[in-house]
């Protein structure tokens, strides 16, 4: 069963049930402490703490304490300091332990992936090796995006073979590992050369060259980045954004996620390239995160995360269009996903809500055409092609940036009502209906920017949204 | 959990109602069994999504519900009752 987080607290489920007035009664009545009025109520620190029923708040520590008899310690005779250790235990047992590989050693790790038992097996090692990454952030002072941290131990440096598995076998133990990692939708694309256009022919930002090249090891220069040819695969994934943050669009609160969510990528990323490192293999990311490696919502389509839209973005069945999605190409054989229909596409033609609400009329609200707005869309794909600079200037002369259209987007839905899987199941499978639903979507009051200031009530879980469901 | 103990309270609900028809002799024909699930069924799905949609700050496709759910609900509801407590006040009569 499916445990949902609160995201809400009870003054703000109270303000949207429409009950805010009575409810400050209730609480005045029933409370043997004195407040003045409801705010008064949710300001004093029982109401900002939430704890399970089962425990309370005491005045003093369940452990006994005596402050008189305690002095501030000294950080390095803690006992994982290594000098420390060596200190606690003598010089010849700390000599004896290195020897074997110790509990962090490299060798340690070697000699239990040649081992090869269950649980201890190499891509077990490289998981927990990609997931450390950033563990110790003075370690990465500097390091090339492109190229990765280069931190983690290659099985070369170990003294064991890469790691070898079937492409299925890979697909599903990347998708694993990267879930684990904090990405919400993974997929797979094998490049061709219709695929390889999808890559940028110079860096968006500092402008460097992206080759294909003969080469055994990826390189970067100060005018180019070489991906060797020999890594055929891109992996494709996509991070979510917090619904309630969006809905506060486009104030800072939705910026927030956005930027969050861009920072989770890279750091995803990242803890990719050292998985993958520990493995054997290459993985190679955008050196800024903005898009410099290639283009996301094509990768998006091929791999299948989503469907192109009127947005000109994706938008995913899982999630609508509420994620970021980024991609790293590696030479570890994997198994393509296949692109997806949704009826996403479709629904779009239709809908049009979101180049309604656009405030600078970037959208286009015409049907898809082959003929590009501008230099800056790429031809050969029949889209909703929008008029990108109108969409920069409103952001630049609001002082922010915008995502409306995400935010009224009918694909912007959460999963706790039965009624949304409900109607995108007819979405996909039914178009007649869209019209319909497009009007329902408006009746139901559904993409309505919600107040800024009320996000500071909500009770939301980490990162704004719940890991276990679409909320 | 919520929806278990919901479970739980409906069934303990609607076994003492059969009991008691069955005592009281109250005769029901099979379209009036249809209407009163069908009730049932849409007064549990208008709970889940009044619920789900205050959860997402969704007041209006909340109360909206009401209306496309609970009307409904309401009126098969009613007619599921009281068609056959009319024919029995007849058949006493």
């Amino acid at each position: 069963m499916k445990m949902h987080h609160s995201t809400m607290s009870r003054r703000t489920f109270m303000k949207v049930l429409g009950l805010g007035g009575a409810t400050a009664g209730a609480a005045t009545l029933a409370s043997p402490v004195i407040f003045h009025d409801l705010d008064e109520v949710m300001a004093s620190p029982l109401a900002e703490r939430k704890l399970p029923f089962w425990a309370k708040e005491s005045d003093k520590p369940t452990v006994e304490i005596d402050w008189e008899r305690m002095q501030r310690f000294d950080g390095t005779q803690t006992v994982f300091n290594p000098p420390s250790y060596g200190k606690a235990i003598g010089k010849e047992e700390e000599e004896r332990l290195r020897k074997i590989g110790g509990l962090f050693g490299e060798g340690g790790y070697g000699r239990l992936i040649k081992e090869n038992k269950p649980g201890n097996r190499h891509r077990d090692f490289a998981m927990s090796l990609g997931a450390r990454f950033f563990q110790h952030p003075d370690r990465y002072a500097k390091w090339k995006p492109f190229l990765g941290p280069q931190l983690a131990p290659t099985p070369e440096q170990l003294g064991i073979p890469k790691y070898e598995g079937k492409p299925e076998e890979n697909s599903r133990m990347v998708t694993a590992a990267l879930k684990f990692y904090g990405a919400a939708t993974v997929g797979m694309v094998e490049l061709d050369e219709n695929t390889r256009k999808l890559f940028y022919a110079h860096d968006a930002f500092d402008k460097k060259e992206v080759l294909f090249s003969d080469v055994d090891e990826p390189q970067e220069t100060d005018t180019q980045r070489v991906i060797p040819n020999k890594a055929n695969w891109v992996i494709v994934f996509s991070v979510r954004m917090a619904p309630a943050n969006i809905a506060r669009a486009p104030y800072p609160a939705s910026q927030a996620t956005v930027g969050l969510a861009y920072a989770e990528g890279a750091i995803i990323a990242n803890r990719l390239q050292e998985f993958l490192r520990a493995l054997g293999y290459h993985c190679m990311a955008e050196s800024n995160i903005l898009g410099s490696l290639a283009n996301s919502g094509g990768f998006g389509v091929m791999a299948g995360i989503g469907e192109l839209s009127r947005l000109n973005r994706l938008i995913t069945p899982e999630y609508g269009p509420i994620v970021r999605v980024f991609k790293v190409v590696t030479d570890l054989p994997l198994a393509p996903t296949k692109p997806i229909n949704a009826g996403i596409w479709e629904f779009c033609r239709t809908c049009k809500k979101c180049a309604e609400a656009c405030p600078s009329k970037t959208l286009s609200m015409s049907d898809p055409t082959w003929e590009i707005k501008g230099f800056w869309n790429n031809p050969g794909v029949k889209a909703y092609y929008e008029d990108a600079p109108k969409c920069l200037t409103y952001w630049r002369e609001s002082g922010g940036s915008c995502i409306i259209c995400f935010a009224v987007c009918p694909f912007t839905k959460q999963d706790r009502s039965f009624m949304h899987a409900f109607i995108q199941k007819t979405i996909a499978t039914t178009p007649v209906f869209n019209g319909m639903f497009r009007q329902m979507d408006d009746a139901f009051g559904y993409g309505k920017l919600k107040d800024p200031e009320s996000w500071w009530d909500l009770d939301l879980p980490p990162f704004g949204y719940d890991s276990s469901s679409r909320s | 959990m919520w929806w278990f103990l919901f479970g739980l309270l409906l069934g303990a609900g609607i076994l003492p109602l059969a009991f008691w028809m069955h005592a009281r002799k109250v005769r029901t024909t099979w379209y009036e069994w249809i209407m009163g699930i069908i009730s049932l069924i849409l007064i549990v799905l208008l709970v889940q999504h009044f619920v789900g949609s205050i959860a997402e700050e969704e007041s209006r496709a909340a109360w909206m519900a009401v209306l496309f759910l609970g009307i409904p609900a309401v009126v098969l509801g009613v007619l599921a009752v009281r068609l056959p407590y009319q024919r029995q006040i007849r058949n006493r009569a």
